[in-house]
């Protein structure tokens, strides 16, 4: 019964329930959508009743005039309740065509394709979206071992980092010290001076009075009145006779006392800072034992980890900024990263240096490729869809910006209800890729970072925050100071104005407090120090207050982004300072350069004030171990917004501080002289926000750096401190003010100290100056300029001040990345740098280059340089960022070209903000990016290998000499090319350090030039590469490239190297914007060949080589018997000499190539004697030249030697060994085995190259070692048997042993699928070429199996095959393929 | 299409009597019907199913190529018809020759003067070609 009501509710022609049932006049229903509309006869206008076949017309107004059969839906409807079904979920929609299988069907948007499309269809792509999140899922698990590989690595590192910091800084102490001693030695001597002198007045005062005594007594008593004996005369006279003679000679070089006792420092101090930087080696290159956990050895020291945690306080800095924007007001805080900026940051991450990170970057691109390609990138480019999981509150991965599926309200959802309803229903699987970075927890630093972005994301999530809090608390010391961070939090949610306000009343309040804490602190200094000091103090106050109030006015003022009140405010209180400052100076010159930088300041935007809050804190986590948690502390803080108020606070501490250190400075440095004071004052100009908080820094640089016993642990102290103070607003002052100025006003005591011994002390002073003066310099105008990249520029200023100031900076390691870095900047600005200087030379010129563009003092040059090369190393292994590339860039550029550029170049990097290295664009040459870029692999080669510098320094040199097109030859440069133009340390080390890979690469370069060729005309045409190639210099210039290329190889991130030579291309294509362009580029693992299309036929990067493949080259012969021609061709083969062997099969003979196709010879005809064949099949060469030939119906091989002439055969038809069944595939090994596929014996017989038979593997079947028609075989340099396993669709590799190593592939037509693959192939770097017969397609697959790429389709064009046979590669990575029913080889 | 899989899974659930219709594996518009093949077109069901008998047979109304003559088929298709309903009408064309319509004209010839034989070279026709000997 209830059958048959469902039948009689049930459309005839659908056989669904009735839609719109609608009455024909014979009183049978049809379902109006889409039944009826199939029934009209549009000729006729009449419907014909499906039923009984009877014709209506249709009524004027179409089908829709037939009545709705109104009974039959109550009918439905009362089914509907009485059965409970669930109602038609399509009711209001309207059908459309699906725009997949094309009926009429209800349809909605599919993610998965972005088509309208039908459930059944959905649900297909459902079914697709599945698997490949299983499949990437599975990757990524497989590769997720790595991550934690190197999370232990870095956590290990880390401790070891830790040891080696303190006891480095131990002895830079000691060595301090000792060096103190040493200079102040001097004041000791002319203490002594001055005793003598004085010792000498006393007894010319006593020769005088004596004298004296005697004129007086001979004028007196000589006379007669006194009876003198002539003994007693005799005496007066040789006494007055002596003191005349006495007074004659007596001449008193006035001279040695008169003139003013002056410290001449050797040379300059110049010399004597260098060598003091270069006197400690504070050598990140002992670090072998540091960079234990990476393979890539000792690339990677501790500057590695520290521009790792760099990068990532950059990444979390300029997440944050972009949480606020990058001007002010202009984005709302709420803006969320976008996938691009993140994938430029991890680009950067990538092209950032340290190899040691590179490789992990590298293997994790190429591990995760396709994860990031189907999941984010997919992503990416629809950034329109709704992006369901990737919501605000969820955390993410730091590095990565990987979404934690777990977080996302979505997927808590669909577990919420596959838990309620039990339905088999889901939606997705559990954790489909749940590639969140882990965050690690293991560098403090990192530590921090993921607690700041995670803080950042989930600021509004209660929930999370707790957790963050617990995370961070179980974290380390940080504890305190996250908690009290997270009651900032809060205040970000808020709406971007309310936000800002209470920010604002943040600010205003901790600057109250903070003023209110500055005079305290100073007035109890005040009775330590000097009267001066006073002065100072009550300045400071002054400062403070109105510091305050402006700001507050602001505040109050503006509800937008505070620009201009804070820059207003910023700006007197700079220029107070300033001009402050001037009088003490005392020099002119300064007050113009305040002025300016005053200028600067005001054009600055808050986003620096973020920034050298940021920096500040950066540096100081960088300095110190024990910095670091308090930083970590802070930085969270910072990202949530209530940084602003911490930096608010430091800036005005730092006001009041910078107060301090000028009358310090000014103090030491009345008797220094203008160095000292245009330091200051430049510095506090300069920076403007970031310059007061600079030069608070400063003054704790200072301190540190003078008070060298307890100075880091001061400094880490009194970061602390200040951050307490800062969320707690208050009680630390007195500590605070200890730490700051207490040291200060040592400092200056000691300072007037020496005052009395005017050299030592100057030298004093400008050191202790200079390195502030850098550290504040670079900070500043770094971070004004980029306002967002300034994290690692900081960190590695920072640092390099800290050791380069008392220590002077030392470190071979140091010195080393220096000079590294440094010639490549010498390159660009006067490329006749490049002789092998020592370092030092090297760093001289390069201050020299600097004082003459910069106007700044000498001492402060020094100090520059030497925080450069440290900065620059830092940034260099950092280099991953793209801010640090800027950072680096931007020194450059700064120190280059002065002021006026450093302006220029400070907008253009807001601009740009993340752009690389494109400062160095900017800069005279347009080289200088390119230098820069390849700069930065290089120094970090170069201070792994020292040795390898001179090399690098060369290569750097030939870069910039080469110009743009050399760096974008350099992209498409090879390890090859530079190996074999020069075989350098450079290379040598590359080899060792990447054995064959290198080595192989080393083995292509006779094709470098052309390689470079290849590069450049990838950027441009292709034609261009011969101009390149002509170019001495450009050898060099592939060095120095080849040096990237050959990292990122080695390191397995073959997509890297691709990514980076594309990049660089970019590069040189476009300039700087292009550049961003590239980044991204360079994150999305599956570069499209679009921009570096050209197929780059030669050299060794064969993977971008291979990605790149696509269009022919050469195609030989078509159909025919004649020499040159084909009937269907089938085995390929190469020869040693890069000849091509093609066994025409059924011409039954071999024919000869050379490279370029030109045919050569031929041998063999029909038949079944020797050196006859019967439709041959595979060839083979092996290294000696002998051709081996399956003669496949002849049941036998054949062996001729290189002429051609038969020199033996073996086999018969049949089962046993050495017998074959219609032998296939050939191929040989290095050795001279022998590896004949047997086809119809379904496996794989091995013989001595004499034919003796060996052994034999596999046996029909489809499991794993078992062949199925095996076709053709190769053997890879690393003794791996590939066969391919025709009939079961897949390529088994097997080892020597006929074990079985790897299977894939299966039937189908996807990638990585086969439909009776045939030939195969694999190259000297083992990647796997399968001629994918079924699907006339060559595949291109990592030696792991992994799908590389595949190309081709069915035809007679270029590029498409019909019936693929053999494949081969020739050792410049040009594939073979001989295409069956076209008759010809093709050649790509 | 909901239709079809509709169809389908009611014809696999109660095939007809006789006849077993078995859907492609790789098309579900192509069914696999003993000794025919039948396929729905794109239209389906607004338009015939396609029917061929694969092997030869002797029968007045099916050609040499196994082609039929069944009005149902051709212009008296109705969208309310189904696959069960063709194959049980094709089945009654197999047990009732129509030699009056035929398309195989010789055949019908014989039918018409012979039935028996024709019955009988019918018969034969079966076991040779669709049995196999």
């Amino acid at each position: 019964m209830a059958q048959q009501l469902e039948q009689l509710l049930t459309c005839c022609i659908c056989l669904d329930r009735f839609r719109n049932p609608k009455l024909l006049p014979c009183q049978h229903s049809v379902c109006m959508e889409p039944c009826m509309e199939g029934l009209v006869d549009y000729v006729r206008r009449q419907v014909k009743c499906p039923e009984c076949r009877a014709e209506h017309r249709i009524p004027y107004n179409g089908v829709q005039g037939f009545p709705s059969n109104v009974t039959l839906q109550r009918f439905l409807e009362a089914h509907i309740e009485i059965t409970g079904e669930t109602p038609d979920p399509h009711t209001g929609q309207y059908m459309e065509r699906c725009n997949v299988c094309n009926e009429k069907n209800y349809l909605s948007v599919c993610s998965h394709c972005e088509k309208k499309i039908c459930e059944d269809c959905k649900a297909a792509h459902l079914d697709i979206l599945k698997r490949e999140i299983g499949r990437i899922n599975n990757q990524v698990k497989r590769a997720s071992h790595r991550l934690n590989d190197q999370l232990s690595t870095v956590e290990r590192n880390i401790t070891s980092l830790k040891q080696n910091t303190t006891s480095v800084s131990d002895e830079i102490e000691n060595i301090s010290k000792r060096l103190q001693k040493s200079v102040r030695d001097r004041c000791s001597f002319l203490k002594a001076e001055f005793r003598n002198l004085t010792m000498l007045k006393e007894s010319l005062d006593q020769e005088v009075s004596n004298i004296g005594a005697n004129i007086e007594l001979a004028e007196k008593h000589m006379d007669d009145q006194t009876p003198w004996d002539d003994a007693e005369l005799m005496d007066a006279k040789d006494i007055f006779l002596k003191t005349m003679e006495f007074i004659r000679s007596f001449d008193y070089e006035a001279g040695d006392y008169s003139r003013r006792a002056r410290f001449n420092p050797p040379d300059d101090l110049n010399k004597l800072t260098t060598s003091l930087s270069t006197l400690g080696d504070l050598t990140f290159s002992t670090p072998n034992k540091m960079s234990d956990g990476y393979s890539s050895g000792p690339s990677m020291g501790s500057g590695l980890m520290k521009s790792k945690s760099d990068h990532r306080l950059a990444a979390q800095f300029r997440d944050q900024e972009d949480g606020y924007g990058y001007t002010s007001g202009r984005t709302s805080p709420l803006m969320r990263r976008r996938f691009g900026e993140r994938n430029t940051e991890r680009h950067d991450e990538d092209s950032s240096a340290d190899s040691g990170r590179r490789r992990f970057r590298s293997r994790f691109m190429r591990k995760e490729e396709d994860e990031e390609r189907s999941v984010r990138f997919a992503e990416e480019d629809g950034p329109k869809r709704q992006r369901v999981f990737d919501t605000e509150d969820v955390s993410r991965g730091p590095l990565s910006g990987i979404v934690r599926l777990y977080d996302s309200p979505r997927v808590m959802k669909r577990f919420q209800e596959r838990d309620q309803n039990k339905t088999k229903k889901k939606e997705e699987p559990p954790k489909p890729a749940q590639p969140t970075l882990p965050k690690p927890p293991a560098t403090p630093i990192q530590r921090k970072t993921s607690r700041q972005t995670s803080n950042e994301d989930e600021i509004d999530k209660i929930k999370k925050q707790n957790k963050n809090t617990d995370s961070t608390s179980g974290a380390t010391a940080t504890t305190p100071t996250a908690n009290t961070s997270t009651p900032s939090t809060p205040t970000t949610p808020k709406p971007a104005g309310e936000r800002v306000s209470s920010i604002r009343d943040d600010e205003r309040q901790s600057r109250s407090d903070r003023t209110s804490t500055s005079p305290r602190s100073s007035a109890n200094h005040s009775p330590a120090s000097s009267i001066t000091r006073e002065d100072d103090s009550s300045r400071r106050n002054e400062y403070s207050r109105s510091r305050a109030e402006s700001n507050a006015s602001g505040a109050n003022g503006t509800t937008s982004r505070p620009t201009p009140a804070r820059k207003t405010s910023v700006d007197t209180g700079v220029t107070s300072v300033a001009q402050r400052a001037y009088p003490f100076s005392r020099s002119s010159s300064n007050s113009s350069v305040g002025d300016k930088d005053k200028n600067t300041s005001g054009t600055r935007s808050p986003r620096t004030l973020d920034t050298a809050g940021y920096e500040r804190r950066l540096s100081r986590s960088n300095s110190t171990d024990s910095n670091k948690s308090g930083d970590g502390s802070s930085s969270p803080k910072k990202a949530t917004g209530a940084a602003f108020s911490t930096e608010e606070l430091k800036n005005r501490f730092v006001r009041t501080d910078s107060k301090p250190s000028t009358s310090k400075v000014e103090s030491s440095s009345r008797s220094s002289g203008p160095s000292n004071s245009r330091f200051q004052s430049r510095f506090l100009g300069r920076a403007g926000t970031p310059s007061v908080e600079t030069s608070k820094e400063s003054g704790n640089e200072d301190e540190d750096d003078e008070t060298t016993e307890d100075s880091e642990s001061e400094e880490s102290e009194e970061s602390s401190e200040e951050e307490e103070e800062e969320e707690e607003e208050k009680e630390p002052t007195s500590e605070y003010s200890r730490a700051d100025i207490g040291p200060l006003l040592g400092k200056s005591a000691q300072a007037r100290d020496v005052a009395g011994s005017t050299s030592s002390r100057s030298t004093w002073g400008d050191r202790s100056s200079y390195p502030s003066a850098s550290t504040s310099g670079t900070d500043s105008g770094y971070a004004s300029r980029y306002g967002s990249n300034s994290d690692n520029s900081n960190g590695s200023s920072n640092n390099s001040s800290r050791y380069g100031a008392p220590t002077s900076n030392s470190s071979s390691t140091d010195a080393g990345a220096t000079s590294h870095r440094r010639p490549s900047y010498l390159d660009s600005a006067k490329p006749q740098a490049k002789e092998k200087e020592d370092e030092f030379e090297s760093k001289y010129p390069y201050s020299s280059k600097y004082l003459n563009r910069s106007r700044a003092a000498v001492p402060e040059e020094d100090s520059k340089p030497t925080f450069q090369s440290r900065f620059l190393n830092r940034s260099k292994s950092s280099a991953v960022l793209g801010p640090d590339d800027n950072d680096e860039s931007t020194p450059t550029t700064t120190h280059g070209t002065g002021r006026a550029r450093f302006e220029e170049l400070k907008e253009r990097r807001q601009r740009l903000a993340r752009s690389k290295s494109s400062a160095g664009l900017e800069d005279d040459e347009g080289t200088a990016a390119d230098t820069n870029s390849a700069a930065n692999y290089r120094p970090r080669y170069g201070r792994v290998e020292p040795e390898a510098s001179a090399t690098t320094r060369n290569t750097a040199a030939g870069t910039s000499s080469v110009g743009a097109a050399g760096s974008s030859s350099n992209a498409g440069g090879d390890n090859s090319g530079s190996s074999s133009t020069q075989l350098s340390n450079w290379a040598r080390y590359l080899k060792n350090k990447y054995g064959n890979r290198s080595g192989a690469a080393a083995g292509g370069g006779d094709s470098s030039s052309r390689s470079t060729g290849t590069g450049l005309s990838g950027s441009t045409s292709t034609s261009a590469g011969s101009g390149l190639g002509s170019n001495t210099s450009s050898a060099s210039g592939i060095m120095g490239s080849g040096s990237r290329p050959g990292t990122s190889s080695t390191v397995g991130g073959r997509a890297i190297s691709r990514s980076r030579s594309s990049h660089l291309l970019g590069l040189a294509k476009e300039g700087e914007s292009s550049e961003d362009d590239s980044k991204n580029v360079h994150a999305t693992p599956t570069f499209p060949p679009a921009g570096t299309q050209v197929p780059t036929p030669f050299g060794s990067l064969h993977r971008s080589q291979y990605l790149q493949k696509q269009r022919l080259l050469i195609k030989i012969g078509s159909r025919g018997s004649e020499p040159g021609n084909f009937t269907w061709p089938r085995g390929i083969a190469v020869g040693p000499d890069n000849s091509i062997v093609v066994a025409d099969s059924s011409n039954h003979r071999v024919q000869v190539f050379d490279q370029q196709g030109k045919f050569i010879k031929e041998f063999g005809s029909y038949g079944s004697a020797e050196g006859e064949f019967d439709c041959l099949a595979g060839v083979a060469v092996n290294r000696i030249g002998q051709y081996i030939i399956a003669d496949r119906y002849n049941h036998r091989i054949q062996v001729f030697d290189p002429s051609g002439m038969f020199l033996r055969s073996f086999g018969s038809q049949g089962g046993g060994d050495g017998r074959f069944s219609y032998p296939w595939g050939v191929t040989t090994d290095a050795l001279g085995f022998i590896y004949v596929c047997d086809k119809e014996n379904h496996r794989v017989q091995v013989f001595q190259s004499d034919g003796s038979f060996v052994g034999k593997f596999g046996s029909m079947g489809n499991k794993p070692g078992q062949l199925e028609h095996p076709h053709y075989i190769a053997v890879s340099s690393t003794n791996r048997v590939i066969v391919s396993d025709s009939n079961n669709h897949r390529i088994q590799i097997f080892d020597i042993n006929g074990k079985v190593t790897t299977t894939f592939g299966s039937e189908g037509s996807d990638e990585g699928q086969f439909k009776f693959p045939r030939g195969v192939a694999v190259d000297d770097q083992g990647y796997i070429f399968v001629a994918d017969s079924g699907n006339n397609r060559i595949q291109i697959f990592h030696p792991d199996g992994s799908f590389l790429r595949a190309f081709g389709c069915w035809g007679s064009g270029e590029g498409e095959f019909k019936g693929l046979e053999g494949v081969a590669v020739m050792s410049n990575g040009n594939i073979l393929v001989c295409d069956r029913e076209n008759h010809r080889v093709q050649v790509f | 299409m909901i239709a079809i899989v509709m169809e389908t899974q009611r014809l696999m659930a109660e095939p007809v009597p006789g006849i077993s219709a078995v859907p492609d594996e790789t098309n579900a518009r192509y069914f696999h019907v003993v000794v025919a093949e039948l396929f729905l077109p794109e239209e389906y069901p607004m338009s015939a199913p396609k029917v061929r008998f694969m092997t030869k047979i002797y029968h007045p109304n099916i050609d040499k190529l196994g082609r039929i003559c069944l009005d149902i088929l051709k212009d008296k298709w109705s969208p309310a018809l189904q696959i069960r309903t063709v194959l049980l009408s094709i089945q009654a064309l197999l047990s009732a020759p129509n030699p009056d319509d035929p398309l195989a004209n010789d055949v019908a010839e014989l039918w018409k003067v012979n039935e028996s034989e024709a019955i009988r070279i019918a018969r034969e026709w079966t076991r040779t070609y669709a049995m196999g000997n």
